[in-house]
């Protein structure tokens, strides 16, 4: 049937909802390009995070300095402006597995680590106007800053085993003090924690008394890289 | 021009021709807003004739194994951005979304958590919505990713905006018509007449997909044919799922009738054929277009909602042949 009706010239398509259609379309396109002609004009801030990477001007890798470099190599990819602040040159191993043009290294003139960390790490923080500030190995923080600090608090072996056995005048030795200072500025000011296992975070939480809703577990992955 | 890149997604790893026109069609109506062009699909023949950068898409991961394919998904990520650094990017979706097939859902949600990572904004430029969705929490997920993302969504019907609207989008969702029907409708205005002269043929686009439900259609089209005296061609839109089912129906044919003017068709020149035929019968919705445009008599086997769809926007409601009918089930097709 359909055929012979085909072949006789019975089909005829019926236009008559297809104009309207086309006119619907067209004003459509228009507020596409209006769209367009928005996104162009936008901007798009992607976000900038400083790394204080002071465990990457040593090329010996090992576990803490695997996971920052590993860390930044996945936010460069993800397209994340990144900062890298230290007092001296991070080692050119480490910049290679970032993406080309993804980070910027500031290199601070020599001054006290104190000065440093509680002032031009806060200053370079204000003057790119990073959005986060994050250190990856459980200490480096600064008191305050313009943007969220974030820590990596990898466990608290050190405060709870190590410093059990560290005899009474070494505990009073000026260098173990201010550390531990360090230590205690890091966690207590960060916004946020994250540390590698739930075990970690229940030390965290049980013996340096840091809230439980600041804390947040992110495990470790293999290490794909070569 | 702005300076923009557009990365295009769409059913582009099968080589199907028909999922390919979307993409020519994107480019005809848009080109001129974009400074750079990515394909995510394969390279054949059909699509490296447009001229732009063509990678293949990575492979998505469903399910527990999330691993799966992450490499190529980061290197991937990492070849468009090298591409343009620097630059804003629209993800263009094309085709369909909410599909009855939950996987297709739940790809379409993890390839749109993807392209999040390095493409400013999405448009989703004038696809069809499937009713029937079976994974509500696959289409909450991929509504919410939607809803964050800086999207523009334009569909080709008001049944799709509903389905959506009540899915949960919040967005604005504008209602147009298929792109290559715009397209062709642009370029050829209507009403659509004959661009091709008749050869005196039955074009038969086969579908390798749930074939034993249609196959009968696709025999008694043949047998039309024969006793009509024309010639048929068998079209593959997609060589590497249906050619296989045109060279069966060939032989099968040939066996019986080896007098009868027959030809395969592959999928480049598988437009241009139906071009050229007297009637078409496809079971593809690009094949619909590709013979009504062309001014083509078509009957078409509706498969999928969009095919119905077409047909009742054209008012050409009769003209589809639906197997599980019981009329067409008792209908003797041998003896037209």
């Amino acid at each position: 049937m359909e055929f012979q009706s085909a072949l006789v010239g019975r089909f005829q398509p019926d236009y008559s909802q297809l104009k309207p259609g086309i006119k619907a379309h067209q004003e459509a396109l228009v507020d596409l390009s209006l769209f367009i002609i928005n996104i162009s004009k936008a901007e798009f801030c992607f976000i900038k995070i400083a790394f204080n990477p002071r465990l990457l001007s040593s090329p010996t890798l090992r576990g803490w300095n695997r996971y920052t470099v590993n860390l930044l190599a996945e936010l460069s990819s993800l397209g994340i402006e990144l900062f890298l602040y230290y007092d001296s040159p991070l080692h050119e191993s480490y910049l290679k597995k970032l993406l080309k043009d993804s980070y910027q290294v500031r290199i601070s003139t020599p001054m006290r680590y104190i000065l440093w960390e509680q002032y031009w790490l806060l200053k370079q923080s204000e003057k790119y106007q990073i959005d986060i500030l994050h250190c990856p190995m459980n200490f480096a923080l600064p008191w305050s800053s313009p943007c969220p600090r974030v820590l990596t608090l990898h466990d608290a072996i050190d405060q709870i085993y190590y410093s059990q056995n560290i005899p009474w005048y070494q505990q009073l030795n000026f260098a173990h003090i201010q550390n531990k200072l360090y230590h205690w500025i890091a966690r207590h000011r960060a916004d946020h924690i994250i540390t590698v296992s739930q075990y970690s975070k229940q030390d965290i939480t049980k013996y340096l008394h840091i809230s439980e809703d600041k804390i947040k577990v992110i495990y470790e992955a293999a290490d794909t890289m070569k | 021009m702005k300076n923009l890149h557009a990365v295009i997604a769409g059913s582009l790893h099968t080589g199907n021709i028909g999922d390919n026109t979307p993409v020519k069609a994107f480019i005809n109506q848009q080109r001129e807003n974009y400074q750079k062009l990515t394909i995510l699909g394969e390279a054949n023949q059909d699509l490296l004739s447009i001229g732009e950068w063509i990678i293949s898409p990575p492979p998505m991961a469903i399910g527990y194994h999330f691993w799966h394919g992450h490499k190529q998904r980061v290197e991937t990520r990492k070849k468009i951005n090298e591409q343009m650094p620097d630059i804003k990017r629209n993800y263009i979706w094309l085709g369909g979304l909410l599909g009855q097939n939950f996987y297709h859902t739940k790809l379409r949600y993890q390839e749109l958590r993807w392209a999040s990572l390095f493409c400013h904004t999405l448009v989703y430029y004038f696809g069809d919505v499937a009713p029937g969705f079976q994974n509500p929490t696959a289409a909450k997920k991929l509504i919410n990713k939607i809803n964050n993302f800086n999207s523009w969504i334009a569909v080709i019907s008001t049944e799709a905006a509903d389905l959506l609207i009540n899915a949960g989008l919040k967005l604005k969702v504008f209602i147009g018509i298929y792109a290559v029907l715009f397209d062709r409708c642009q370029s050829w205005g209507l009403p659509f007449i004959r661009q091709k002269k008749d050869v005196g043929a039955v074009a038969i686009v086969v579908c390798q997909f749930h074939s034993e439900k249609y196959i009968q259609i696709w025999r008694s089209a043949a047998v039309s044919a024969i006793k009509l005296g024309v010639q048929i061609f068998w079209i593959s839109l997609s060589d590497s799922e249906d050619m296989s089912l045109c060279q069966q129906l060939f032989g099968e044919f040939y066996e019986k009738y080896p007098h009868h003017p027959m030809e395969i068709i592959s999928a480049m020149n598988g437009e241009t054929k139906i071009a050229e035929a007297s009637v078409c019968v496809t079971r593809w919705f690009h094949g619909s277009i590709f013979s009504i445009t062309s001014g083509v008599p078509t009957i078409a086997v509706p498969y999928d909602v969009k095919v119905q769809r077409l047909f009742q926007f054209l008012n050409l409601g009769e003209w589809i042949a639906d197997p599980t009918l019981k009329s067409l089930n008792n209908a003797d097709w041998n003896s037209i």
